[in-house]
């Protein structure tokens, strides 16, 4: 592939996963409508999360993946990929701010270019289900944000 | 992970989706976009590497201040390498290695149904006691 090509990921998963032997392909979510909020206050009033897929231990990682709200304030030393699809061939996930914004966040907190970081963040599960996803874990992270006063949020999947 | 972006935008809470599947992320709807093209794994800069972070970091930010309508995308200029073999590795499926993958799903699904059935034998088991 040339340098300008971008990979097409729902092709190339699905010829994957059928390679495998799964025989029926994932549908990925759309829809037409798209929602916005334009910022309602200058970058150096907001309050920002982040929302990430990693999650907060090897296990959670692996097999036992769920919603996971951290503390923002006591960011965490580490977070865990394990069991999420990015290529692990051509690069690694040692470096938790490759993945996981929070130092970048800080440092323009100190010099004011934003505002507060909020009290939370997320690790949300990428999941075979969206089901679940829609109705269970993107209220819970809505409602929270909402409680903390979340003004931006970051998401930053793998 | 665009799902949660929209719901967190048909709240009132301004989001930006950060990363490299750019193909999945559009075909949902997002917002507001900041596209790399890196390997899936490095969303917010290639590991250890400072200006990248700082790039893409900012890129994101100004996305929030300017974009006027919703599905708003903006590529940053980055490139992971000038060979971009990796492009082409990732899932590869060929002659060479399809027996290969298919003895994986084999493996997957037989160690999925034994998954399964040891949590109902553990619920089975809890039930009768």
């Amino acid at each position: 592939m040339s340098a300008e090509t971008t990979i097409r990921y729902m092709e190339r998963s699905r010829n994957y996963y059928a390679a495998h032997g799964y025989d029926t392909p994932y549908e990925w979510a759309h829809f037409d409508d798209i929602p916005f909020s334009p910022l309602s206050k200058p970058l150096a009033q907001s309050t920002t999360t982040i929302v990430t897929t990693s999650m907060p231990t090897p296990k959670t990682a692996r097999d036992q993946r769920g919603l996971h709200i951290g503390d923002l304030k006591h960011p965490p030393q580490k977070l865990f990929t394990d069991g999420l699809a990015w290529d692990r061939d051509a690069t690694h996930t040692n470096d938790l701010g490759s993945y996981f914004p929070v130092e970048e966040l800080r440092k323009r907190r100190r010099t004011g270019e934003i505002g507060q970081l909020a009290q939370k963040y997320y690790c949300v599960p990428t999941r075979y289900s969206q089901r679940l996803t829609t109705e269970q874990e993107a209220p819970a992270v809505v409602a929270s944000s909402l409680n903390d006063r979340v003004d931006i949020a970051l998401l930053v999947p793998l | 992970m665009s799902l949660v972006a929209r719901a967190l935008e048909e709240n009132g809470i301004a989001t930006v989706v950060i990363g490299s599947a750019k193909d999945i992320v559009t075909f949902c709807g997002v917002p507001r976009f900041l596209f790399t093209d890196f390997p899936l794994g490095n969303p917010c800069g290639r590991p250890y590497d400072q200006g990248s972070k700082s790039l893409i970091m900012s890129s994101a930010l100004s996305l929030l201040e300017t974009a006027t309508e919703p599905g708003t995308i903006i590529q940053t200029p980055l490139i992971w390498d000038e060979t971009s073999l990796w492009k082409s590795n990732y899932m590869r499926v060929g002659d060479d290695n399809r027996a290969e993958l298919l003895a994986a799903g084999k493996a997957r699904r037989k160690e999925q149904k034994r998954r399964q059935l040891k949590a109902q034998n553990n619920f089975d088991r809890t039930r009768s006691t």
